[in-house]
């Protein structure tokens, strides 16, 4: 399979009382298993609702998404959670981890989703250990730092070895030293697994250090280059 | 299986560290289950009691009673009923107690033969009953012996006769009525009745025949044979299978009350579960959210927190029950003053059966509602923490939960009050004040909008505005508060009107005192005597007693034989006390015909009727109605029918004859007066009885006191009831405005952010939950007046009549408690650094 993602006349509305608001506007493009790209774009250009709708969080108003050749637009909300617990892993700019499970217990959720309990502690184990927190393994959430939350985050979008990982904002929240050892480990995991990588951003060093990024401004793409 | 485990597990997980924010959805099924199960334990127990000691309560296998002898050919009958017979004879009539100089009005047994043939009397000395059948002595009530400080040995004077105390009585039989406290009883032997020489026209007497059958023969359907012939002589005949239904029966009314106390707590148990399960949920969404995101299903988010409320349903409801079971061995001390017997209070695996499975049923069927939403909690959350829930149209499943609950709570009314129209009524009632809840609560939000004063302060704007913008919670509050206030207060005014009801017997110039049973000759002596008290006479009626012959042109025989006879029995039957004057009182009003007040000799005589009398008999103006005067027969004709108002304390006649026709007829006298205090009517009395030992003296004012001491019991039996249902009401009065506390938190936090002052945040809030708990509880109240009215109308047939002290303490107590709640809950923002609060509450 060559083309991981495909999004075809993509376009989302929200109905207004007076007005409609076109948020994406006829969205294009495809892209292809073990790439790594990034979507950029000032505020309010679309960039988080085209996340949503490639990853099947959202339904559009118009337009299909292919997610590892399947065509989730037409999917009930329950054949998309299934196709994302398969084949997606999520990285969010405020973490997101669940406050009452354990740093280990919350990388294990995608495995066991699976049904895949037997085994599933000794991934996230090794997982946590290979973001440096092999010794915060039974730590709360509101126990651990920012920048070590988003390490679990980042062990637990890599549990199911996820074909496609969306990452939005994934240093958003964090320091400048912080930021680029968490930007180190998602590329460094990252080549590791051979996942493609999808990186929503404001941040334009970030983008560059991706192979392709693409450029949305008023819900449409403006440019869509080669690193 | 392996999706199970894995569910389970993660319910469990999930609600590890979150498990104290259920404290309040388990505290209200706690106090729920613990109303339900203690109030049927309760009932179960009794009536497992009532089966097992209605025979020694009855004392025989068959009783026959009557206020006449048994005719001749019903005695025959009788004695040929194989076995042991023996014979009673009570009468009501007055005591003097020389040692004190008092007098006491008593109801006297009199026994002949070996009764009780099944349980026992008890007494002090143990033996005494039995011996004092042998000597010349008496037994009398251990509380009258109490109260006039008398010994065994003293004596008392009873129709002029001196009788020796033989023993006290502890216990007697067949007083299931709190009447034996104002009318204390006495056994005296049949030879010192005869002595006393009481038994006389006008005397209240009753008659009693006891039988211990043998073996074999079946006193039940011996009965089904007979008692037709006993009724038509208005006897009646008790067996041990009555005995159980009359005491059943007895308790029937405290049963309604219990079990209406346990429907409230039960519903606002309800009302605390679907809130505290809202609260806990929406602290929830992000976890719903990002297991969604991960791929979980939305039925098995649904799952994960169904089964983490299930379990702590499953082990609240365990809990309530075992709350319950401990108050059940309470209420029998609570209530032991009406009990005739003691309760064995046992725990009834019944009540806690059923509590536990009414109580899991509707609890998850309430805590559905909040968790039905789960489903369609969208996955997008993760990325917008305002994105909207993904909105499939119309929620079937959502529909079906509340047709569930709506079906679940008719058949619990159902079973309750095992009356169709009744469980149609209080549910329509309960629908009617959600309807009339949520539309106030539109009304609000559409009001406010439309209406907005733009000049006031900006303190008042915002807390004013709290009402309609999004995310408020108009709705929820007045819902929840409303439906809570509007249920507590029906059961605070049903309480108070219970209570006024009776009190206002003893109310204004009411006469408190009836003398009866006064000869002819001693009409004019006694009224001396009155006045030389100085006491009024209200009211001195002459009573001849007389019995319906015919009317209508048949005999009261032909008319027994017609199967297409309307007229009751008990009007037919009765043994009629009629007076005669010729005016109306002013507690009489003529509805229809002509009174006749007086007639000359040989004219038609024309009676008034009381209207219910007339209704029972079936006899129209102009009926022909022929009297049995004691062995002479009187024609009469129906000349008018009287409404009477029973509420005054006044002689009432169901038959009023003109002046002119029954002044030569044996008749006795009824006095009625009114005694200015208590020390002058003991003097009276034992003026009265002095003098006049045939004569009673019925003390209203003692009657009065019994019954207020008897409401001041049943008064503390609903406190203690309704304390369950407060408790109940007060949680979710805390969980309805906990859910609150998550929709204000980061606005105030924000305004705090930008300089707000604390006073500032303080009186928004203040605004915000002062029209929030006022509204709430005024739309709750007028509900609750209009619920009460009914229910006291027409259903308890009570004069309504509402107090409003206790109604404004009420709307004080809900607005405080909302204000004072609702402040506390943004205590955290006025306290600590915005920057803490938004990272605990919000991130």
């Amino acid at each position: 399979m060559d083309k991981i993602l495909e999004v075809n006349n993509l376009t989302k509305i929200y109905k207004g009382i007076n007005k409609d608001l076109i948020v994406l506007d006829d969205i294009n493009f495809s892209i292809k298993a073990g790439e790594i790209v990034s979507i950029v774009g000032p505020s309010g250009s679309g960039k988080t609702t085209l996340l949503g709708l490639c990853a099947g969080l959202d339904a559009p108003s118009d337009g299909t998404v292919m997610l590892t050749g399947e065509g989730i637009s037409a999917m009930s909300e329950n054949q998309k959670a299934e196709v994302r617990n398969r084949n997606v892993g999520f990285i969010f700019q405020n973490f997101q981890l669940l406050p009452t499970l354990t740093a280990i217990e919350n990388v294990m959720i995608p495995l066991e989703l699976q049904g895949k309990s037997k085994g599933a502690r000794d991934i996230a184990r090794d997982l946590l250990s290979r973001v440096g927190l092999g010794d915060r393994l039974t730590h709360y959430p509101s126990q651990l730092s920012g920048g070590e939350q988003q390490r679990v985050s980042l062990a637990r979008a890599f549990s199911n070895s996820p074909k496609v990982l969306f990452a939005d904002e994934p240093t958003g929240n964090l320091d400048e030293e912080t930021g680029e050892m968490v930007e180190g480990l998602l590329f460094e995991l990252n080549k590791e697994k051979g996942t493609t990588l999808i990186i929503v951003t404001h941040d334009l060093e970030l983008a560059e250090k991706t192979q392709r990024v693409i450029q949305l401004k008023g819900g449409r793409i403006i440019s869509d280059q080669l690193n | 299986m392996q999706k199970l485990k894995y569910l389970l597990l993660t319910a469990y997980r999930d609600s590890r560290r979150d498990r104290g924010k259920l404290a309040l959805f388990m505290s209200a099924i706690v106090l729920g289950i613990a109303a339900l199960v203690a109030i049927n334990s309760f009932n179960y127990n009794l009536v497992k009691d009532i089966d097992e000691q209605s025979k020694s309560l009855l004392g025989a296998d068959i009783v026959i009673t009557g206020n006449s002898k048994v005719p001749e050919n019903l005695q025959k009958s009788l004695d040929s009923i194989p076995g042991v017979k023996a014979s009673e004879i009570e009468l009501f009539t007055m005591s003097y107690l020389p040692k004190t100089d008092e007098s006491q009005f008593v109801s006297i047994k009199a026994v002949d033969g070996d009764f009780p043939f099944y349980g026992s009397l008890l007494t002090e000395p143990k033996n005494a009953y039995r011996s004092h059948r042998k000597g010349q002595f008496i037994l009398i009530d251990h509380g009258m012996m109490l109260q006039y400080n008398l010994m065994v040995g003293d004596s008392i004077r009873i129709g002029g006769v001196d009788m020796p105390i033989g023993g006290r009585l502890k216990s007697s039989f067949g007083s299931i009525s709190a009447g034996s406290s104002f009318a204390p009883t006495v056994y005296i032997t049949p030879e010192l009745l005869e002595e006393s020489q009481l038994i006389q026209p006008g005397s209240m007497v009753d008659y009693a025949q006891y039988f211990k059958v043998s073996e074999g023969f079946d006193p039940d359907e011996w009965k089904k044979n007979k008692r037709e012939s006993f009724r038509n002589e208005s006897l009646r005949i008790q067996t041990i299978e009555d005995q159980k239904e009359n005491l059943q029966e007895a308790f029937s009314s405290l049963n309604y009350f219990l079990n209406l106390v346990a429907l409230v707590s039960l519903i606002l148990g309800c009302i605390g579960v679907a809130s505290s399960v809202m609260i806990y949920l929406k602290s929830k969404i992000s976890s719903i959210a990002i297991f969604r995101c991960l791929g979980m299903k939305g039925s098995d988010a649904f799952l994960i927190y169904f089964i983490q409320i299930l379990g702590l349903g499953l082990i609240s409801v365990v809990i309530g029950a075992l709350l319950g079971s401990a108050v059940q061995m309470l209420l029998p001390i609570i209530l032991k003053d009406f009990l005739p017997y003691e309760v064995d209070m046992d725990i009834s695996w019944r009540a806690i059966l059923e509590g536990t499975s009414i109580g899991i049923l509707i609890t998850m069927l309430f805590a559905l509602v909040p968790l039905v939403s789960i489903r369609n909690i969208s996955p997008l959350r993760t990325l917008r923490a305002n994105a909207n829930d993904s909105e499939t149209g119309r929620d079937y499943i959502k529909y079906g939960v509340y047709l569930a609950i709506a079906m679940s709570i008719f058949l619990f009314l159902l079973q309750m009050t095992e009356s169709w129209r009744e469980a149609v009524a209080f549910s329509v009632g309960l629908l009617v004040a959600f309807i009339v809840l949520f539309a106030v609560s539109r009304l609000i939000t559409w009001g406010v909008r439309k209406f907005f004063p733009r000049s006031w302060s900006f303190v008042f704007r915002q807390g004013l505005s709290n009402l309609y913008r999004p995310n408020n919670q108009t709705q929820t509050l007045i819902v929840s508060i409303g439906l809570g206030t509007a249920i507590l207060t029906t059961l605070f005014i049903i309480q108070g009107l219970l209570l006024q009801n009776v009190g206002s017997m003893d109310a204004g110039n009411q006469p408190n005192m009836i003398l009866f049973g006064i000869e002819k000759s001693q009409k004019d002596e006694l009224k001396d005597l009155t006045k030389e008290f100085d006491l009024p006479i209200i009211q001195q009626v002459p009573i001849v007693t007389m019995k319906l012959a015919a009317w209508q042109g048949k005999t009261k025989e032909e008319w027994f034989a017609d199967t297409s006879r309307t007229a009751s029995r008990w009007a037919i039957n009765r043994e009629a006390r009629v007076s005669f004057r010729d005016t109306l009182n002013a507690d009489e009003e003529l509805v229809k015909g002509t009174f006749t007040g007086s007639v000359a000799k040989g004219d038609s005589i024309f009676v008034s009727l009381a209207d219910n009398y007339a209704r029972s008999l079936d006899v129209e103006i102009g009926d022909e109605l022929i009297w049995n005067v004691q062995g002479a027969m009187i024609t009469t004709y129906v000349g008018s029918i009287r409404k009477i108002d029973f509420r005054s304390m006044q002689t009432r006649f169901f038959i009023l004859f003109p002046n002119g026709v029954l002044e030569n007829a044996p008749q006795f006298q009824v006095l009625v007066t009114k005694s200015p205090d208590t020390e002058t009517t003991a003097k009276y009395r034992s003026a009265v009885v002095k003098a006049f030992p045939n004569v009673s003296v019925i003390d209203l004012g003692m009657i009065l006191v019994t019954l207020n001491d008897i409401l001041k019991k049943v008064s503390y039996i609903i406190q203690f009831m309704a304390g369950f249902s407060i408790l109940t009401g007060l949680i979710v009065l805390i969980s309805s405005l906990f859910l609150s506390k998550y929709q204000r938190i980061r606005e105030s936090v924000l305004l705090r952010t930008i300089g707000a002052m604390r006073d500032q945040i303080l009186k928004i809030n203040f605004v915000e939950y002062f029209l929030l708990g006022s509204l709430s509880a005024l739309t709750g109240i007028l509900l609750a007046l209009l619920g009460s009215y009914l229910l006291a109308t027409q259903q308890l047939e009570l004069e309504f009549d509402i107090r409003w002290l206790p109604i404004l303490i009420i709307f004080i107590v809900v607005v405080g408690l909302t204000v004072l709640i609702g402040l506390l809950n943004s205590r955290d923002v006025l306290n600590k650094a915005p920057l803490e609060v938004l990272r605990k509450e919000i991130a």
